[in-house]
């Protein structure tokens, strides 16, 4: 696809290369924000560390620079402005109040930076430095990532010499983790979507060795099979979970966002955070594996849960109901399962016998939340871009694919690889 | 388990060892190197290759104190590693040593190879090279990092390129343990190919060379899963799995130097020999061949030669041709043009001077047919019958005439000691037509001939005129030219004899059926209809097709650029492929019945034959699409169901369910027809309601009607007929549309549209099946916001039409479309024309969107409506937000509640996005204002469910709606877009999922 049909069929990609943005994933995280204000626009010294994950090649390491570094208006506060100037707009109209009032407009292009701002960005790609934000190049999957995320926090307290890192404290825990990570998916579905829960349990595990108690995690998730025993784990440390879809997100696609709220820190962690924390993951397939009798067996047997047996009707339970004047007259809601959307904190699923982690009452499906304006761009839309409409060159062109010496060697041959389907494939 | 009790009589214990570098692996191998040290490669998502083995204790039972080393840290990969092969023992590495070499694959598109030799001596006792428990800051990630450690300082021994994207993984082939410095590899990518390399060292020195032999591509779609081998002595089976679900499997065998030959693509044969010569050697000095049998076929030489070929048995290294000089005759030194009938064993020669000679070799004796006549530019043996009585034959063939534009069709009654008795007819030939092949077709009735821009006359031969001119001329092929005709009989046999359809290649890669009718009209005594239009889906200049007698399989043969193809259409997998300079090389094929392979030969600097074996490249499983199914809608058709899938390979594929037991190739799905003509992926597709037509549509704007029906022999036929593409340059998606029948008991009926695009707009279209062979008018247009428009769904109620659309911002959003087509129909419970529509004096009007109200917050993905009464109707809408809503909407057109909603929303529904929605039954409660319906939901968390509604209209409000969960079942296939149901005869009921793949479930519905 040519940059100009690009264009066309993504709006998104058009708006990031106007608005010099990295990558179009950056509308991601400011329409999250708007809706989960991320950010804490009112209380700036509420959200001023952060760790990006997967950061490459920076669009959300760039809105973290623009909002917390620069102090710029997006997401939440954009949107609180853009209402305020609205009504202000109106009750002009209306003429309640004196007209001639510009602070508004000018209220947007005010520059809030905040203080003591630290923000560190990690990925498996280099990437372009950003100032102000401290950049690793490393694999989030990998133990020794660990030191090094704890060393970039805090390089005073981290004594890498000392003999024992292990008892670090973390004394300046961090407020916010993101993660926007994803594989380069193969295709093979099972795997991918594997993968893809590694990786977030990844994060959520550097996340619980460095976030404050009341802390923030937001990181990718795969909507895929079992992602409801995904979202039962994740409600084990955090008071609250949603998942959200940034309109900027295809609707085709399976990918939305874990936002989880005020981070509980689990109780076998003892209060300890940095490396203690970190070096016993709690999730994931870097768990320690629980043993399932005295001999050290951790072999589960597994029952055929799919049986043709079970096939008594499942009734719904009523909610709520919504009444309206509109043609839309009553909307009434009814559940499947008792306790969706509820939040509670349970002891961490990982910790429990093996044999309940696949039970049906671990399965959790947490509210769905559409992010962004319904009158914002839609990512599945085509649009038609006016005649003279000149097509821009990405801010930042994409990271050197690993196959680049392939790519260069076929063209060396007079191969067409180059205009195959095949070279862009896989990559998301 | 806890208290160690099984519901198992036995069970399995895992204890954990030892743990290596926690970091997500991509790939792994393990091999017992002895009883108490395993050896472990893995490879790392940012393109490490670790080595390390786990040494055990001996007689040990639990093993508590397994140690881990480890050994090689190789770096040098720029990607993901996804592949690493430990290779089995190799005795004769450089130096005469013995060792094991480590195979690995990467993002990065190279094989490469790593020497572990070292690995094998390795004790628990040696201290371990790495000490890292992975804890140590360093760096980790992609882009070389200089290091100051010892990380990264081992490179590989050999590194390849050779896939066109990302490489899965690789194999060693196993081989006979000798003394040879070679191994062959596999290896299996993303690009749906099978890369076969030869690894050589020297004896002495260090250097290893990588490269490719060959490439195997007899997958659609994207990616090869999965490889397995079994090997004899003498060769190697390879089995494949694709991503389009298919098995296959293709031979390697190895020569005395251990060098790969594979059947079907290098083991061909150059050396003949004469019955006199005491050593082959390679011929030169052959013109021309023709097939006189399966086996044998026919050569002329630059010396007036005329001999008979055949390849006699033996080893493939060691197989010759077998030659035996028939007759020498000076006057075909400079010219011989030759044809032939292999299934009767007859052979014409045409001389410079217009003699023509038959060869019979069920007899081996020569006859001439004619003393002298034009070049004979033009020949082509037709058809011969031996008639009553023994001796007499009659021989039909087509030559070159005086005139030119004329051609001689000459029946030549032969018996033995008689001069032949010729009867030649003059045909005219339409203007600048130039003959490329010639065929009798409909019980030898008539004479096709196809010309090089793909033009078809038909002539009659039992006419009696002196100068016949064509009964019939039309172009039926595009500008490259027909390659080939065959009448039924020829492709089936007898059976095929008395149908009047025939075949036709195109070289362009495309083949038709076509029916011959005649007709009283004495100015147009036939008719001829193109029934069946395929494109091939492989790049093929078509020049022949045969129908296998065993499998009843469709099979082409054509060229690719340089190399001759042969492909099997139905099982679509390609038979032979052989490098050979192109179709303009002197050629011919010929398949064998009896052993399902053949034989190819061409003239390449000098006589080369190519034996193909039918079951060197074997199909064990056929498959279906190569990417996700994004569309399927089911039909019925008179003896079974029938179901279209469209997918995101742009191909349109119709299957029928079949038992697994009967249909061992195709499993649960007989594929019976694969419809390629979309640009891009398919956005939907639907059948009429008698299953005659299907409408697809896609990205680009298109839009197609397909003819569909079924005919002896062959099975399903389909066209497209008509399709709508306004615009070639536009990237719209058409998402959806919607499809009414406008006088339905009308044999021409035609079709309302709606259509829905990806730019938030819909159009309405007629079409009418007669004008033009199929016509679209634009009746009216309409624009919703700037959300993508996802569904579309027609309601005619009483005398008025109405419209649902549903989109991505959640909205389901209700047109009335009334006044808009009543200019055009008469609205009842079904559509009727008023009048033939005009498109010329039509004028689209502009139609506004009435009412719309949110169902979900996010994108509806699926949308189904019921009709409860003519003032009320059951929307059912599935979206992205996992939920399910059931609205009922009051559809009292004109009346001030047209268009209000109760909805009732279940917001989890389903634990991801919900992709579909289908109505599978829909019954009244005699003698109620009740309505049960049974409907299926499903997506992305794999679930199928199948929910239970009745609405009861005597009910106010969202209480007028009682649902129930009645079935919630797993199924394997991912990205499922879309439920269907299949009624067997029994009354059987079984859900259809697709999505990436198919599955059957059988499901009782309450």
């Amino acid at each position: 696809m040519g940059k100009s049909s690009k264009d066309k069929r993504d709006a998104y990609y058009r708006l990031a290369k106007e608005q010099n943005w990295r990558a179009r994933s950056a509308f991601k995280l400011i329409q999250i924000d708007e809706q989960f204000d991320l950010f804490e626009h009112e209380n700036p010294e509420k959200v001023t560390r952060v760790v990006d994950l997967c950061a490459a090649p920076g669009s959300w390491s760039q809105v973290l620079s623009r909002v917390l570094i620069k102090g710029e208006s997006f997401g939440r506060r954009a949107w609180v402005e853009k209402k305020r100037k609205e009504e202000a707009a109106l009750a002009t109209a209306e003429g309640t109040t004196e007209a001639g009032n510009d602070d508004d407009d000018e209220d947007m292009k005010e520059l809030k930076p905040r203080e003591n701002v630290k923000i560190v960005s990690i990925d498996l790609q280099p990437m372009a430095p950003l100032e102000g934000i401290t950049t690793l190049k490393a694999d989030i999957t990998h133990p020794s990532t660990i030191p090094l995320l704890l060393r970039a926090l805090d390089p005073e307290a981290y004594d890498s010499t000392s003999s024992s890192p292990s008892t670090l404290r973390q004394p300046h825990p961090v407020d916010l983790v993101i993660s926007d990570g994803a594989p380069d998916v193969t295709g093979l579905h099972d795997l991918d979507i594997y993968i893809q829960s590694q990786l977030l349990y990844a994060a959520l595990n550097l996340a619980l060795g460095v976030l404050r108690p009341g802390g923030k995690f937001v990181a990718k998730i795969f909507r895929g099979r079992d992602v409801d025993l995904l979202y039962a784990q994740l409600r084990t440390v955090f008071e609250k979970v949603s998942v959200a879809k940034p309109r900027s997100s295809r609707a085709s696609s399976l990918e939305a966002f874990i936002v989880c709220e005020g981070f509980i820190p689990p109780a076998i962690h003892d209060g300890s955070m940095g490396m203690d924390a970190l070096k016993n993951p709690l999730f994931g397939g870097v768990a320690v594996p629980t043993t399932a009798s005295a001999d050290g067996n951790v072999g589960v047997e597994v029952m055929d849960i799919d049986s043709e047996a079970k096939t008594e009707p499942v009734n719904l339970t009523t909610a709520k109901t919504i009444s309206s004047p509109g043609p839309h007259k009553e909307n009434q809601v009814r559940m499947l399962h008792a306790d969706t959307n509820a939040t509670s904190t349970q002891e961490p699923i990982s910790q429990k016998p093996v044999t309940e982690k696949f039970a049906l009452e671990n399965r959790w499906i947490p509210p769905f939340i559409a992010c962004g304006d319904l009158s914002s761009w839609d990512s599945d839309a085509s649009y038609s871009l006016p005649p003279d409409h000149v097509s821009l060159d990405p801010v930042q062109p994409p990271t050197a694919p690993p196959y680049r010496r392939a790519l260069e060697l076929r063209k060396e041959k007079g191969g067409a690889y180059g205009k195959t389907k095949l070279g862009a494939m896989g990559r998301a | 388990m806890d208290g160690g009790s099984s519901v198992y009589e036995k069970s399995i214990h895992l204890h954990q060892l030892v743990a290596g570098v926690k970091s997500i692996l991509y790939s792994a191998d393990t091999i017992c190197l002895s009883p108490t040290h395993v050896l472990i490669a893995a490879g790392t998502v940012f393109g490490e290759v670790i080595v390390w083995s786990c040494f055990l204790e001996e007689n040990a039972r639990t093993n508590a104190n397994a140690v881990g080393s480890i050994h090689h840290f190789f770096t040098g990969h720029e990607g993901s590693v996804f592949g690493v092969r430990i290779s089995p023992e190799i005795t004769s590495l450089p130096g005469r040593s013995t060792g094991r070499l480590l195979a690995s694959c990467s993002d990065d598109r190279t094989v490469r190879l790593w020497d572990i030799s070292d690995c094998e001596r390795a004790s628990r006792h040696d201290p371990s090279p790495y000490s890292t428990d992975g804890f140590e800051l360093r760096s980790t990630g992609f882009g070389g990092v200089a290091t100051d450690d010892a990380l990264g300082m081992e490179s590989c021994i050999a590194s390849c390129f050779g896939h066109k994207a990302r490489i899965w993984s690789v194999h060693f082939v196993p081989t006979k343990v000798g003394e040879q410095c070679k191994l062959s590899l596999l290896s299996r990518g993303e690009d749906a190919t099978c890369i076969v390399w030869d690894l050589s060292w020297e004896p002495s020195g260090s250097n290893f060379g990588l490269s490719q032999v060959t490439s195997w591509n007899n997958h659609a779609g994207k990616h090869i899963w999965s490889l397995c081998m079994r090997s004899t002595a003498e060769r190697t089976t390879v089995y494949t799995g694709g991503a389009d679900g298919a098995v296959k499997s293709f031979e390697l065998e190895f020569d005395e130097h251990y060098s790969v030959v594979l059947p079907n693509r290098n083991n061909c044969i150059t050396a003949s020999a004469g019955s006199g010569d005491s050593q082959a050697r390679v011929d030169k000095s052959v013109k021309a061949f023709t097939y006189l049998t399966p086996n044998h076929f026919l050569t002329t030489s630059t010396r007036g030669e005329v001999q008979i070929c055949w390849i006699g048995p033996g080893a493939s290294a060691d197989r010759i041709i077998h030659k035996e000089t028939l007759f020498v005759e000076e006057d075909l030194r400079p010219f011989c043009a030759v044809s032939s009938l292999p299934e009767h064993g007859i052979a014409l020669l045409g001389s410079a001077k217009g003699l023509i000679r038959a060869y019979n070799h069920n007899t081996k004796s020569v006859s001439v047919i004619r003393e002298s006549g034009p070049r004979p530019l033009v020949l082509y043996a037709l058809d011969y019958c031996r008639g009553s009585s023994s001796s007499l034959e009659t021989l039909c063939f087509v030559t070159s005439h005086q005139e030119p534009g004329h051609l001689n069709l000459v029946i030549a009654s032969v018996s033995e000691g008689i001069e032949p008795l010729v009867d030649s007819k003059t045909l005219a030939l339409p203007y600048r037509f130039e003959v490329t092949s010639a065929s009798l077709i409909c019980d030898n009735r008539y004479l096709a001939l196809g010309n090089t821009h793909g033009s078809l006359a038909i002539y009659r031969i039992a006419s009696t005129e002196s100068i016949q001119q064509p009964l019939w001329n039309r172009k039926v092929h595009s500008k490259e030219g027909i390659s080939q005709i065959k009448s039924f009989s020829s492709l089936y046999g007898e059976t095929g004899a008395s149908l009047n359809y025939f075949l036709t290649c195109g070289r362009s890669g495309v083949y038709c059926i076509h029916e011959l009718e005649s007709q009283e009209d004495s100015c147009n005594p036939v008719a001829i209809q193109t029934i069946h239009r395929s494109n091939v889906t492989r790049t093929i200049d078509l020049e022949g097709a045969y129908i296998d007698k065993e499998t009843q399989d469709l099979l082409l043969y054509g060229f690719h650029g340089k190399e001759f193809l042969l492909w099997n259409d139905t099982t679509q997998s390609e038979v032979a492929r052989r490098s050979c300079g192109g179709a303009h090389r002197r050629w011919a094929f010929q398949p064998n019945q009896e052993t399902g392979g053949g034989l190819f030969i061409w003239i390449q600097q000098n006589l080369n034959v190519l034996p193909i074996m039918g079951d060197a490249n074997h199909t064990l499983r056929a498959g279906g699409h190569g990417r996700e199914i994004k569309t399927m809608d089911t039909t019925q058709s008179i003896d079974r169901p029938l179901f279209a899938t469209g997918a995101e390979d742009t191909i349109v594929r119709i299957f029928t369910p079949t038992n697994p037991e009967e249909e061992r190739l195709w499993g649960a799905f007989k594929c019976l027809r694969v419809l390629k003509k979309h640009q891009v992926g398919l956005q939907n597709v639907r059948w009429s309601k008698h299953g005659n037509y299907l409408f697809t549509s896609g990205g680009n704007e298109e839009f197609i009607v397909w003819r569909v029906r079924s005919i002896p022999l062959f099975g399903l036929v389909t066209t497209a007929v008509q399709s709508i593409n306004e615009n070639i340059e536009s990237d719209l998606r058409v998402t959806s549309f919607d499809v009414l029948e406008v006088d339905e008991n009308e044999p021409d009926g035609g079709f309302l549209f709606c259509l829905v695009y990806s730019n938030s707009t819909l159009k309405i279209f007629h079409y009418s099946a007669t004008v033009d062979g199929g016509h679209f008018t634009l009746l009216a247009g309409g624009n919703y916001t700037s959300n993508c428009l996802t569904e579309a769904s027609f309601m005619l109620r009483g005398s008025s039409l109405g419209l649902l659309t549903a989109s991505t911002d959640g909205y389901i959003t209700f047109w009335d479309l009334t006044s808009v087509v009543r200019p055009y129909y008469t609205i009842s419970s079904c559509l009727q024309l008023k009048q033939p529509i005009d498109s010329n004096s039509i004028t689209p009007e502009v139609i506004s969107c009435e009412h719309r109200y949110q169902t979900h917050s996010n994108s509806i993905k699926g949308l189904e409506v019921a009709r409860i009464s003519d003032a009320a109707s059951l929307v059912i809408a599935v979206g992205d937000d996992n939920a399910l809503t059931l609205s009922l909407l009051n559809t009292e057109f004109g009346h001030a509640e047209a268009g209000d909603a109760h909805t009732i929303t279940i917001p989890d529904a389903h634990a991801a996005c919900v992709t579909t929605t289908k109505i599978l039954e829909q019954r009244q409660c005699p003698g109620t204002n009740r309505m049960q319906l049974i409907i299926a939901s499903s997506g992305n968390d794999h679930r199928v469910k199948v929910w239970s509604v009745e609405v009861d209209m005597d009910k106010p409000g969202p209480d007028a709606i009682q649902m129930q969960g009645v079935v919630n079942r797993y199924s394997s296939v991912a990205d499922i877009s879309s439920v269907g149901l299949i009624r067997e005869q029994s009354g059987e009921t079984k859900l259809l999922i697709c999505g990436v793949g198919m599955e059957i479930m059988h499901v009782k519905l309450p």
